[in-house]
């Protein structure tokens, strides 16, 4: 594993599976996600701290959203229209709105941080500032979104 | 049989993030749909067939880094293509009884 594409890929980007790693590091023991990422950034951490957080995040975001996907299409299979199915939707969870809120913050931050890897790949931001300006970009959009999401939903 | 393609994600990925953008803004602010019956049908049916494909193989790239022998990895998979059959086909007949396809 090259130090400069570490530089500018994080582990989201990287195409390398355990087993992968596993011939370049010989001795690696069965390991979690977190304990991966530490290897592939060869432990420095602090220097990649946002690109960390933003990876942990994809990870999340994207677990989170086949859980929504899933609950989602369920709910569809059980009503006919719109006003039915948001009426079905309030009579099963008192949270809702929280629900909505989270779902759209999370499309918009995972869609961004996506975008971002694929660009990476694409050697379209080869530079480690690029990566950080657009992880905050796709943070501070993602919390707008949801923002703009509750008050509609709220209001 | 891995399912983990590096391209797939990409042109899913870029797909959905367009699609769902276009999805939430017509749900949220215009409540009716900007695109002709053609377009928002194959735009729907995209939909349905990217974001199972995406999320399911997302799923297992995260089990994937967990250190899952391969051969549990092969039944993992398979037992994924299933669920992908039957998500399509849910949210396909959602989908139609809403009108969308």
């Amino acid at each position: 594993m090259e130090e400069g594409r570490l530089f500018t890929h994080d582990l989201a980007a990287h195409l390398a599976t355990l087993d992968e790693l596993k011939e370049r590091y010989p001795g690696l023991p069965r390991r979690g996600i977190a304990e991966v990422y530490l290897l592939r950034t060869r432990g420095k951490v602090s220097r990649y701290e946002l690109g960390a957080w933003a990876w942990a995040l994809h990870r999340l975001t994207g677990l989170g959203l086949v859980a929504y996907l899933a609950a989602h299409v369920i709910l569809l299979l059980t009503v006919t229209n719109q006003d039915e199915l948001e009426a079905s939707i309030r009579a099963h969870s008192p949270y809702y709105e929280i629900v909505m809120v989270l779902a759209i913050g999370a499309i918009v931050f995972h869609s961004l941080n996506g975008l971002r890897l694929a660009l990476g790949d694409a050697g379209i931001l080869p530079m480690r500032g690029q990566h950080k300006v657009a992880i905050w970009i796709a943070g501070v959009l993602a919390v707008a979104a949801m923002a703009t999401t509750a008050v509609r939903v709220l209001g | 049989m891995q399912l983990d393609t590096w391209l797939f994600m990409r042109i899913s990925g870029v797909f959905l993030m367009f699609a769902l953008a276009l999805h939430l803004l017509e749900y949220f602010f215009l409540r009716t749909t900007l695109l002709a019956p053609l377009a928002a049908f194959l735009v729907n049916l995209g939909i349905v067939g990217f974001c199972t494909s995406h999320a399911l193989v997302g799923f297992k790239r995260v089990v994937d880094d967990q250190g899952i022998p391969h051969r549990a990895q092969t039944v993992l998979s398979w037992i994924l293509v299933a669920c992908g059959i039957l998500f399509a086909y849910a949210a396909t007949d959602a989908m139609q009884r809403f009108g969308l396809l």
